[in-house]
């Protein structure tokens, strides 16, 4: 009786929908990534593939993200500028943070759709690590109401 | 004896802390402009918004991340007043080596790649009366400062402008 109980409710659990991951893209790993001017990272990019880059899949993004980590080997958190965006076929957008030699070994660096003219369409989210030292850190796309 | 003892240590403890509390409001005052109101974020990643002020068309803000709980500076469209458009956490902003922080909105349209200039927002220290960049020169009023290219621009460096015209910063973009 008690593993009949326990199958039951197993499958309750894998019958319950689960959240969709659809809406976030996390990318790559944060274990020891370096992100240099030329390193590609996550699903292909349209635009600059000569690029330090990482491309989200397609989907109505409403957030690109990409944070920078310092510590142990890795610069602290890096000098450079960085490229959070948003891409389809005809365009890009983004924002063009420098990162000076001063800031935290945390930096996150934003920017949504409707803010770029980009706002409602079917398009990759996109981080360039355009220029400057090498450095540790990881892009992120949300869309919908997952991320703020 | 004991106790007066740990009185008068709980009481510089608590002296040295409102000390380094001030220390850090002065750092955020640097860019406090004139409205420096508490604004309701409409995005749960950033919390206590404060304008800093407007300009073009754009609200600036000082606020702080839901994540880190690093600062950050934010600016997004002044009809949406709360509602983000860029935001940078963590960043070596405001410092004397760094008396502006930009936010170049960049693109490209195919079939060029060449990326251009759409429109600039800059928050500033006291003391930047300007910023320049494509030779357009744009105030700094109340610490921030924005335009749109009604033609977009070729990427060019930004300067900061003293009261006297001196260049007293330069980014690459």
């Amino acid at each position: 009786m008690r593993r009949f109980i326990v199958l039951a409710g197993a499958l309750v659990v894998l019958g319950v929908p689960q959240p969709a991951l659809a809406g976030s893209w996390i990318y790559p790993n944060l274990t020891n990534v370096w992100w240099t001017p030329n390193n590609p990272s996550g699903t292909p990019c349209i635009w600059y593939t000569d690029r330090g880059r990482g491309c989200s899949g397609w989907d109505y993004w409403h957030n690109s993200e990409f944070t920078l980590v310092g510590g142990g080997e890795f610069f602290c958190p890096g000098t450079g500028r960085v490229f959070p965006s948003f891409q389809n076929n005809d365009r890009i957008r983004g924002i063009f943070y420098y990162n000076g030699p001063d800031s935290d070994c945390y930096a996150e660096l934003d920017v949504y759709d409707t803010d770029v003219g980009m706002g409602g369409w079917y398009m990759k989210a996109s981080s360039y690590y355009w220029d400057g030292t090498s450095s540790r850190g990881h892009a992120e796309a949300y869309s919908g109401g997952d991320h703020g | 004896m004991k106790k007066l003892i740990i009185i008068i240590s709980l009481l510089i403890v608590l002296s040295f802390g409102a000390i380094v509390a001030a220390s850090k409001s002065t750092d955020i005052l640097a860019l406090g402009g004139t409205d420096d109101q508490p604004v309701a974020s409409s995005h749960g990643d950033l919390k206590s918004l404060h304008l800093i002020g407007r300009a073009g068309g754009r609200a600036f803000y000082r606020g702080v991340s839901s994540d880190s709980g690093a600062t950050c500076i934010v600016v997004g469209s002044a009809e949406r007043l709360g509602e983000p458009g860029a935001s940078a956490c963590g960043v070596d902003f405001p410092t004397t080596e760094r008396p502006i922080f930009t936010f170049p909105l960049v693109g490209a349209d195919a079939p060029s790649t060449e990326l251009k200039l759409y429109r600039l927002d800059v928050v500033a220290i006291d003391g930047v009366a300007a910023v320049r960049v494509a030779g357009h020169t744009i105030p700094v009023v109340d610490n921030v400062a924005s335009i749109t290219f009604a033609q977009p621009q070729p990427l060019s460096p930004i300067q900061a402008l003293d009261a006297k015209g001196k260049v007293i910063y330069e980014e690459g973009l």
